[in-house]
């Protein structure tokens, strides 16, 4: 397959778990002393292929050791609290 | 004959307090400082300050499920499993295998336990608000249930004595809904917060502040003596904070008690029943099991303290029967363990917030904006009683937006990288009624291991709290559209039970009348008077407010109130 229809490939399985998820009906919720929680309708018959790999695929990456240091500005203590402006080519910050 | 009466002296103090909790480390505090040798019982593990904060310094990388629940985990710990993932990696060991420890719903209860040194006082969501002078009249005005015995200005110098202690960040703002109390230094509010909190004052008239939280901006001499330092702003304080920035019973109670070298405490059993001597008509002491050996003791004091989280305090009544109280010790008003309460929450709604491009925050701030309570308050009258205030507050995205975002390969990976949009929500507490048939009780013929009867709760939201909730979700809503936010969308989750809000509290109220309340004014059990419980167990309303410096503020007023009587003799 060359790439231009791999790529076509892939946003069609993206477009098609869209579609599964809003059967899904997810719901961004708060709780308590601010607990965030994705509620689901559907949740008992597992995510679309897709959302689930792409979901783990960043978590993996972005909470890895490597991952982390390479992509944001990890800062595990902090010591202060304090508003800021964004600086050209700000990084996220992650703790 | 003599070794027994040597064993009785070994095992004989001032005081004994059950549990280690918010109010057991206070209760401990306040009775040790007053020179009571104090025997502190915990049924669970020592968990040591800092040293026992095994993942307190961990990278997300050093937890293999990287904050996801097992499935080993949420089958362990089911009821916790209903609050979302506290029994994950980071937080799990603070939290009560709940297979091990089971117990029976007949009507489903979401309850949220920590057996180890400091309780929930660990994980609390450190939220601290006073009641108002109306919390206090609410149930007599409005015909609920019973009056309260005391009113707001009976614990107002008890709220300033623990608030100084804990140490509570907060700004004052001279709202009657919202009494002020001793603050340190405010938390700042980020730029679409103050813009938030400004837009709700003009156009709702609803006033917005920074949440009053005992986590320290600025210590002072009496917490930095016991070793508490800055918050360094982690917010990642249920997992144990080795700075002692943020309040626990492991960081301030306990270690102020241990520094009167009057506090011994014992881990690993389990309060069992409390000895009630028929001729003295008084308690006499505890009679407990160790949880490993099975192996079965008992201590005796001039008073005992129940602070075993207000579901085990009445337990602990209920099992402790007599001839004089053969329906559970201080049970003749057949209130024990019934009005159970709780803030109920999950509900609320979320948008996206336009604009602020530019503006950021360095740091995690472990704190929210408050709303206080607007509804039925003042001229606002709705088809419902009370009230609820909302938790929550800006943030600007991270990666964890991609999840749900279109979009892969390297571009999607970089913008990953940067920050994304502010979104903002909150999430409402709401006040639930007094009603006796909210209740839990002692299963007649189950028992656990250790031989004591498995507690069944039997509780439901009433019309009421329905009725709140719609105006909850509506009213979050309106807040959010008023602001001219974006994507604004509300949620009332429906699989929500009492005890989800762990305020679970009522069972052992206090009240004037002994035929229709547990304890007096000075939460002393009606006709047991050297026996005081001093936990959530002691309310008679919920107020819609966090309520853990409330118990600590009657705690205090309690010990202070039992070590007079103790001088005068009268216990």
């Amino acid at each position: 397959m060359d790439p231009a229809k791999k790529l076509e490939v892939i946003k069609q399985v993206e477009r098609d778990s869209v579609e599964e998820m809003k059967a899904y009906q997810v719901q961004q919720t708060k709780m308590g002393d601010n607990e965030d929680r994705e509620q689901m309708a559907a949740q008992a018959k597992g995510l679309p292929f897709w959302r689930l790999m792409k979901e783990l695929t960043m978590l993996g990456y972005f909470t890895s050791e490597d991952g982390i240091k390479s992509s944001f500005e990890y800062v595990p203590i902090p010591g202060k609290l304090e508003m800021i402006q964004m600086k050209p080519n700000q990084k996220s910050f992650a703790y | 004959m003599n070794l027994n009466l040597k064993a009785t002296n070994a095992n004989t103090y001032d005081a004994i307090v059950v549990g280690s909790g918010m109010t057991g480390g206070m209760a401990a505090k306040e009775l040790t400082e007053r020179g009571l040798r104090v025997l502190m019982i915990e049924r669970g593990r020592e968990v040591k300050h800092i040293e026992d904060y095994d993942t307190a310094m961990k990278g997300p990388w050093e937890f293999e499920h990287r904050g996801k629940v097992s499935i080993q985990s949420a089958e362990e710990y089911w009821a916790n499993s209903r609050f979302g993932t506290l029994a994950n990696e980071e937080t799990g060991e603070f939290f009560t295998d709940d297979k091990k420890n089971p117990y029976i719903e007949k009507r489903p209860f979401d309850w949220i336990r920590a057996y180890h040194t400091g309780g929930k006082s660990m994980h609390w969501g450190r939220q601290s608000y006073r009641m108002n002078k109306k919390d206090f009249e609410a149930n007599v005005k409005e015909g609920i249930a019973i009056d309260w015995p005391i009113r707001y200005e009976d614990l107002e110098p008890w709220y300033t004595h623990v608030e100084k202690f804990v140490g509570i960040s907060g700004q004052a703002e001279g709202w009657e809904v919202l009494p002020d109390g001793h603050y340190l230094p405010a938390m700042p509010m980020s730029a679409p917060e103050l813009y938030f909190r400004d837009a709700m004052m003009k156009k709702l008239k609803r006033p917005v502040t920074i949440g009053r939280i005992a986590n320290l901006t600025k210590p002072q001499p009496w917490h930095t003596e016991l070793g508490r330092a800055s918050c360094q702003y982690r917010s990642k304080c249920a997992r144990g904070c080795p700075y002692g920035g943020y309040y626990s019973s492991l960081s301030g109670s306990i270690p102020a008690a241990r520094k009167t070298e009057k506090l011994t405490v014992l881990h690993d059993t389990i309060a069992n029943e409390i000895i009630y001597d028929e001729k003295t008509q008084k308690a006499k002491g505890v009679r407990v099991i160790n949880q490993h050996t099975m192996a079965v003791e008992e201590f005796f004091a001039k008073i005992v303290f129940l602070n075993a989280g207000s579901m085990n305090s009445a337990a602990l009544l209920l099992n402790s029967k007599s001839s004089r109280f053969p329906n559970g010790l201080g049970n003749d008003s057949d209130q024990v363990g019934r009005n159970i309460m709780d803030h109920h929450l999950g509900v609320g709604a979320n948008a996206t917030v336009e604009g602020f491009e530019n503006d950021y925050v360095f740091g995690q701030r472990p704190n929210a904006l408050y709303i206080p309570r607007f509804r039925n308050w003042g001229t606002d009258k709705k088809d419902f009683l009370r009230g609820y205030g909302y938790q929550g507050g800006a943030s600007k995205s991270d990666w964890k937006r991609g999840i749900t975002m279109n979009g892969f390969g390297a571009d999607f990976k970089e913008d990953m990288t940067r920050p994304g949009t502010w979104t903002m929500g909150f999430g409402g507490f709401g006040e639930i009624l007094p009603d006796p048939s909210n209740r839990m009780f002692l299963d007649k013929d189950k028992k656990d291991k250790w031989g004591i009867p498995m507690i069944v709760f039997d509780a439901a939201f009433g019309e009421n709290e329905l009725a709140m909730r719609k105006d909850m979700m509506a009213s979050a809503v309106e807040m959010l559209d008023a602001a001219g936010f974006k994507n604004v969308s509300g949620f009332n989750r429906t699989d929500t039970h009492p005890g989800l809000g762990i305020h679970d509290m009522g069972t052992a109220r206090m009240g004037k009348d002994p035929k229709t309340s547990v304890l007096n004014k000075f939460n002393q059990v009606h006709a047991c008077k050297n026996v005081f419980v001093t936990d959530g167990a002691a309310m008679v309303s919920s107020s819609c407010v966090n309520p853990s410096i409330t118990y600590m503020a009657m705690t205090a007023r309690a010990a202070d109130h039992a070590v007079k009587e103790l001088k005068k003799q009268n216990l």
